[in-house]
């Protein structure tokens, strides 16, 4: 494995076991459960996984926005060497504005519907640098231009409600963007947007990173988007990270046997595939998940020893028993 | 059996009256579907393909042009027309909690369209709701249950079950995965692929992602405000796409191996399909208009079955990658 040049930048975030409990109808889920990765500065890492497999759980107790029913169990999550867990919401809120943008999968959830388009972003910029009304509204029609509104001096006085999903998305996109952020953490950004917006907003953040070392954390289901533009993949399945890997060997030859499923599931561009993989089953019950390995009662290698046996004590390498030898399959 | 087509449809269009201005969703839409194919129609949000989708299996009238499926015109107008259109064509929606009545259980779901129809008696009708789940993949006793209590991939077998019940000879497919996780996704995609294994039934599948389309369509329509601008078999347009469009869409696509090589920008805003430019629709955002193309429509370049509407189709060239440089220039 060659090394890549990422390696030798400074950690930016670091997430340190981390448990996230929600409080849920059937009793508390361990939604998140012992989740450890890093970003280093410049660096773009795509968090991969299903539904319901923790991954904007862990991005949203990351950096202090859980819903009420959840809270951090247990774990540290390290900013620049600042543990984000211990801070005050004020002081979250700073970092939040200054240091780390958010953007949410639903744009429409961010965006307060009865301000301007435009107020929304110079009042970011205003709370958190020093530029004048003139000099916000200016960087706030660059901000737009960038993430590829059109006409972005005309939509600056518009509503959030005259603007389509995809709009709104890149308006949600360009509030995090504001205040030239160290990380952008993304969930799912660019679900909602068409292909050829989608390939312009992952161009921008691979821009930022390469130019301003901007770390992002992207979260998405879509591996294939994921393999244009990541640095490095994490693979999550039922709270725990599975895998993680520099991306070209996580989209050819994942060494976890569900990080492989997940690959195998995917639909090519390049050429038909005789068949997709499936993964029969569902992920377990996270109030009361299985003592061995969660993916054992879905997967083919699975020996007894799965069963018994977590291989999260295996991590940071592989969480597997059995893993695949990481030979292109 | 007859010699016509399955489904032909001749110069469609739709305008809707927005206030004082006009929109147009299809603007003169040629489409063939033969016995047992399977066809896509693939554009980004805004081409017109849902509208196209709803005009060609009768759920509205189109403001020109005519539909015609086994060779009857196709009214929507006429509940005889709709009926018998009903029994034949089968139509399963993008998201699977909306579709399904949350008060019915999934084996009355899919009896329903057999009772609209006066299919069978009681007991007929529960075996072939019984044969219907099994075709599926799903276990019979799912038939109890509410829609309420199926993950994402069973509600849309159910779906997919329901659009089955009349044995239909095709098979109308409104971004049947894109709500679905992947891996659920691959189920549902090669259950498609089964399912046509076994029957003769053609497929009109609307999509938006080119690699879920590769899947599943012989034949693949590409389209862009309204229009379908390219249109080929899927060998022919996944290697010689000759659009612009075409070229630019599928240079954005995430390839899974390995990042893009250049992305062709699309220049300029995203069109409105109110304020549409003369001459040909993609003009102002192609890398390769001229000044031709703002003032003429195209016409259309046939080469076999592949169909361009473009004056200046073809392949990217190298001194056009050189042009453009890598992609982003529009960011």
């Amino acid at each position: 494995m060659n090394l890549a040049p990422n390696e030798d930048r400074a950690v930016l975030l670091d997430v340190q076991d981390l448990r996230v409990v929600i409080d849920g109808p059937a009793g508390l889920v361990s939604a998140s459960d012992g989740v450890s990765f890093q970003v280093r500065r410049g660096e773009i890492v795509g968090l991969v996984g299903e539904s319901g497999c923790g991954k904007t759980v862990t991005a949203l107790a990351t950096i202090g926005l859980l819903p009420p029913s959840g809270r951090i169990a247990g774990g540290r999550v390290l900013l620049g060497g600042l543990d984000l867990t211990r801070m005050r919401e004020d002081e979250l809120r700073e970092i939040r504005g200054s240091r780390v943008g958010y953007v949410p999968q639903d744009a429409t959830a961010a965006l307060n519907p009865v301000v301007r388009v435009g107020e929304q972003i110079t009042e970011v910029l205003r709370a958190h640098t020093s530029l004048d009304r003139s000099a916000a509204r200016a960087r706030a029609i660059d901000l737009l231009r960038a993430v590829g509104v059109p006409a972005p001096a005309r939509r600056l006085d518009g509503y959030p409600h005259q603007l389509s999903g995809g709009l709104r998305q890149r308006v949600a996109i360009a509030i995090a963007l504001a205040c030239d952020p160290e990380l952008v953490i993304a969930d799912e950004p660019t679900t909602a947007l068409d292909v050829t917006t989608q390939a312009q907003v992952t161009e921008l953040l691979a821009r930022l990173a390469a130019e301003r070392s901007l770390a992002v954390l992207f979260i998405s289901h879509d591996l294939s988007l994921v393999a244009s533009f990541t640095d490095r993949v994490i693979v999550m399945y039922a709270g725990q990270v599975v895998e993680e890997g520099p991306t070209p060997r996580m989209t050819s030859a994942p060494r976890h046997p569900y990080a492989r499923a997940l690959l195998h599931a995917t639909p090519r561009l390049e050429r038909k595939l005789p068949r997709l993989a499936t993964i029969e089953g569902r992920p377990p019950d996270l109030v009361s998940p299985p003592p061995g390995c969660r993916f054992e009662p879905r997967c083919d290698r699975a020996t007894p020893r799965c069963r018994t046996d977590d291989p999260q004590a295996l991590r940071p390498a592989v969480a597997c028993w059995h893993p695949f030898d990481g030979v292109s399959a | 059996m007859s010699a016509s087509p399955l489904l032909e449809a001749r110069g469609i269009a739709k305008r809707y009256r927005v206030g004082r201005a006009v929109l147009t969703a299809v603007d003169g839409v040629d489409l063939t579907i033969g016995r047992g194919e399977a066809v896509a129609v693939v554009g980004e949000s805004g081409s017109g393909k849902s509208t196209l989708a709803r005009i060609l299996v009768g759920l509205e009238a189109p403001s020109q042009g005519e539909v015609r499926f086994d060779g009857r015109i196709v009214d929507p107008t006429s509940r005889g027309s709709r009926l018998s259109l009903g029994a034949r064509v089968g139509v399963v929606f993008q998201d699977p909690y909306g579709s399904l009545n949350p008060r019915l259980s999934v084996a009355r779901a899919i009896e329903e369209p057999l009772i609209v129809h006066r299919w069978g008696d009681a007991s007929a009708r529960r075996r072939r709701v019984a044969e219907l789940l099994e075709a599926v993949g799903l276990d019979p006793d799912l038939g109890a249950r509410r829609p309420r209590g199926l993950s994402g991939g069973q509600r849309q077998r159910v779906a997919i079950a329901r659009a089955l019940a009349l044995d239909p000879e095709l098979l109308v497919l409104d971004e049947p995965v894109s709500a679905l996780d992947v891996s659920v996704q691959a189920q549902i995609l090669n259950l498609l692929a089964d399912l046509r294994r076994a029957r003769t039934l053609a497929y009109l599948f609307i999509s938006h992602d080119l690699a879920v389309v590769r899947q599943v369509a012989e034949r693949i329509a590409v389209m862009y405000l309204g229009r379908i601008v390219e249109i080929a078999s899927a060998d022919e347009l996944y290697g010689a796409a000759a659009h612009p469009y075409t070229l630019a869409l599928l240079s954005s696509a995430a390839e899974v191996e390995g990042a893009r090589a250049s992305r062709i920008p699309l220049q300029g805003d995203p069109p409105s399909p109110i304020e549409r430019p003369g001459g040909c629709p993609f003009h102002p955002r192609c890398f390769r208009a001229r000044e031709r193309c703002g003032r003429e429509d195209p016409v259309v370049a046939t080469d076999g079955s592949h169909r361009v509407a473009c004056w200046y189709p073809g392949p990217v060239e190298p001194e056009e990658v050189r042009r453009l440089g890598p992609g982003g220039r529009d960011v």
